[in-house]
Order: C-alpha cells, then structure tokens, then sequence
C-alpha cells in the first residue's frame, strides 16, 4: 500500500505542495488525482465550475513529451483530443508559448531543445489544456540547479497571472516554501498526511524570500518533521521494523 | 579504416591472382571480375536474373510485412494474443527460414509460391518481433500522457502507441528485407532456376569463376542498395528522430 487515510482539499486557486520522503507515495497521489491509477478505496472529488474543461492536467517529471510531435502539437495535444478546432488551437499554443518565453521554438522538436525548455513546453502543454487542476510532479527534478532556480521563478509568475489551483509534488522543501501557499508533509510509506503548514510568507513572493527569518523559521520547523519521516523511511527501506526504533 | 581493409584485401588479391600464388581459376582477380560484371551488365545478361531475384524480394517482403506489422502491434496492445502467438513466435524465429523450403516444396510444388513463401516467412517473423518490440519498450509515461489529455482507446492508438513504435517497425523491415534477401538467394541456389542465387549456383558448376563472384557482388549491392534506401526513407519520414542507429 503506498498511501493510507489521505484527506486533502485544495482550495480554488491555490497553490498546494506535497512534500514527503522518497516512496511515501506523493507521485502515486497525484496519479490518483489525474485519473491515471485508481485508488483501491476513497473518492476524489473536483469541483468543475466550468463544463467541458478537463479536470485535470499532469506536468510529468522529465516533461513526457510525444517526440514525434512538434513543440506547437505538444501544446495542442489536449485541445485536439478534445475536438477544438484548428485555428483555436493554435491561438491557444501561440499564447501559451508566448508565456512560457518558447514563441520562437513552435515548430521544434523536442529533442532539439534543452532540458529547461522541455520542461517549459511541458508546461505550457498542461496550461493550454486549462485544466480545473493542474498537477505537478517533481517538474523541475531532472534540471540542473541554475535552471531551477529560473523555472521557480518562471512558475511564480505564470501562477500569479493565471491564478489556477495546483497541485505540486517535490522533494524539495525549500521549493515548496518558495512556491505554495501551504505544505502537506506526507509521513514514510504508507503515506498519510502528518501535517499541513500554512505559508505566511507573503504575495506576490520572489526568491528573495529565502532571505527572511520567516522563511528559515518555517524551514527549521517543518523539516525537523520531515527528517524524522526521512529517517523511518530509510530504516525502513533496511528492513528495520520503523515502529520498534519509536519514530 | 573503413575502406582500408577492404581495399587492401582487395589489392593483395589482385596482386596475389596476377602473380599465380592463388589459382586465377579458383580466384579471378578482381579486375577480371568487375570487368565481367560490367561486360555482363552492358550485354543485358544479368538482367533477367536481377530482376527474377527483384521481383521475388518485391512479393515475399510485401507478403511478409502486411500481415506482421498489424501482427505485431496487436500482441503488442493486446495481452491475450502476446499469450498465445508468442509461444509459436519464439519456436518458430530461431529455425533458418531455408528448412521450411523442403516442407513448403511438398504442400506447394516447385515453384514460386513455395520459393516467395520461404523468403517472406523469414522476414514476417523478425517484422512481428520488431514491432512487438516497440510497443513493449515504448516510454510507459507516453501512454500516461496519452490518458491525461483525453486520448482513449483507437484514439491512444493512432496518437501515441503507433508513432511511439515506428521507428522499431521500420528496423524490423529493414532488417526484415535484408533477411529475405538471404533466403530468397539460398532458396534460389538450391531449388530454383533463375534468380541471382542460381547464378551463382550455375557458374559454381561450370567452374566459371568471374561470373560466380560478379554475381556476388550483385546480391551483396542490392542488399546495400535496398537497406540504405530504407534508411534513407525513413530519415525522411520520422524526422522527429534523433539518431536513427543502424
């Protein structure tokens, strides 16, 4: 079993980061939100105030493009499963393109882009789809430091103009700080939620928020959590019984 | 170095036939040979032959493909038929194509029915393995994608799984039609009477030795010409590939 008793709800419009340790079944989670695995037991349940739009919409770690599929058909891919029709579609991709910085790299190949760009084109895959919720797993994982730092950046920017509800898996604490407005911290497999964190950092936020005594507080406090669920996942992982060690 | 070898072999026996430290009888040097060929090819005489071989490679990869590509991607989407043809497939693939000539002689006569079918049955199995090959090893997460943004079923198929496993449907012809070169050349050396491969049979026993290794060089030509022509098509037609490999 990878996850146990998870209640969660994400309110509209915000930005919600599930953080855990490493088999806790974040990615599991967000595939049962997008449909993709069904859950033995328990409901999900998305509100769709806007008939005709998919529910969801899943940026996948190391982007998944179709490779055989242009950058501008990546990005219409939902659309044109969906019946919309051409020149929509393509209004649609030039827009989301355009936001994601990649106008000039619509009739690309995924393959002849870098691995930030992909990412940015998975992206904008998910957003022209205009889900109700989008779902983010560990999207920014695969690229190197500096380039995450600028996806980060990218991603405030493109939540504070869109205004979507997001779902977002990382390991990472210090991006989940950075990005969401609260932090559900998953215990070692099987998952359950330990605790949900508000973030009261601030909005709009930027990265120099990594700079306040907030953040290193709220930092400091959840990841001595953390560790202790990182830990029991490790032990676990050895084959020691988790609940004789005593948490 | 890549021609060098060759080339050097080549030049060593030239030099070796002009000499007499080889039999010229036994080994032509290959001047005389590459003068016949083209002696041969101006006459028209290895027309005939070249074009008997063609047409059979023509009608057995045909044969072959149209059944094992469909074949393939149906063991590949369904796990049912993966079951049961699978078996047969793994029984069937390792046997040299040329034993089923004498079987295929017997229900079929001589003729060409029997000789196309012996080279199609070679090409069919490594088609269907190929194809089977590349749905099995297609990214999972495609599918994943497929699913998240509202391709189902015929829909998943067409957008996803096919474009996923054509490049592994195009090496499986390739290599395919290169299999079914081979067989089609012994089938014609042991049982048949035109072709290439009884081209070569015929001046093997006649001891006419610049004729049997012009013939040669031509099946080993139109194998390079076919499989690089393949190549080339499917460079052009899966543009989106990186690397295309070999």
């Amino acid at each position: 079993m990878a996850l146990d008793r998870i209640s969660l709800q994400a309110h509209a419009g915000e930005f919600l980061c599930i953080v855990g340790p490493s088999g806790s079944g974040k990615s599991t989670l967000l595939r049962v939100l997008a449909g993709l695995h069904r859950q033995s037991a328990g409901d999900v349940h998305i509100q769709a105030d806007r008939p005709g739009t998919p529910l969801t919409a899943m940026v996948f770690q190391e982007h998944a493009l179709l490779p055989w599929r242009t950058v501008r058909d990546n990005v219409t891919f939902g659309l044109e499963n969906r019946g919309v029709g051409r020149a929509e579609r393509e209004a649609r991709a030039r827009e989301m393109l355009a936001m994601v910085g990649l106008a000039r790299f619509a009739q690309h190949y995924p393959h002849q882009l870098s691995g930030g760009m992909k990412q940015r084109v998975g992206i904008a895959r998910a957003l022209a789809n205009d889900p109700e919720v989008l779902l983010m797993d560990e999207p920014l994982a695969a690229l190197d430091a500096q380039t995450r730092t600028i996806m980060q950046e990218e991603l405030l920017r493109i939540w504070a103009t869109l205004g979507k509800t997001v779902v977002y898996v990382t390991h990472s604490l210090e991006e989940a700080l950075l990005l969401g407005d609260r932090v559900v911290l998953l215990t070692a497999r099987p998952g359950r939620v330990s605790q949900i964190y508000p973030v009261d950092l601030g909005r709009p936020r930027a990265l120099e928020v990594r700079a306040s005594p907030a953040y290193g507080a709220l930092l400091e406090k959840i990841w001595s959590r953390l560790r202790e669920e990182v830990v029991r996942a490790m032990e676990a992982d050895r084959g020691v019984d988790p609940e004789a060690i005593g948490g | 170095m890549g021609v060098a070898v060759p080339t050097a072999v080549l030049v060593l026996w030239e030099i070796f036939s002009r000499l007499g430290i080889v039999s010229p009888r036994y080994f032509p040097a290959p001047t005389t040979v590459a003068w016949t060929l083209a002696d041969r090819l101006v006459a028209g005489d290895l027309a005939g032959d070249l074009l008997v071989t063609l047409t059979r490679l023509a009608l057995a990869f045909a044969l072959a493909a149209l059944p094992a590509v469909p074949l393939g991607l149906l063991m590949g989407i369904a796990r049912p038929v993966r079951d049961l043809v699978e078996p047969y497939l793994a029984f069937v693939f390792p046997v040299p194509k040329i034993t089923l000539l004498p079987f295929l002689l017997i229900i079929l006569g001589v003729g060409e029915p029997a000789f196309v079918l012996t080279g199609a049955s070679s090409a069919f199995f490594q088609i269907v393995i190929s194809t089977l090959a590349g749905v099995q090893t297609m990214d999972p997460r495609l599918v994943e994608v497929g699913r998240n943004y509202g391709a189902h079923g015929p829909r998943l198929f067409w957008k996803v799984i096919l474009p996923a496993a054509l490049p592994a449907i195009f090496t499986g012809l390739r290599l395919g039609l290169g299999l079914s070169l081979v067989t089609l050349v012994a089938v014609e050396f042991v049982a048949a009477k035109s072709g290439l491969g009884h081209l070569v049979y015929r001046h093997w026993q006649m001891l006419s030795t610049p004729e049997m290794y012009a013939a040669f060089a031509l099946v080993g030509a139109l194998g390079l010409v076919l499989t690089r022509g393949l190549r080339a098509l499917q460079a052009r037609v899966l543009t989106w590939q990186e690397d295309i490999g070999v």
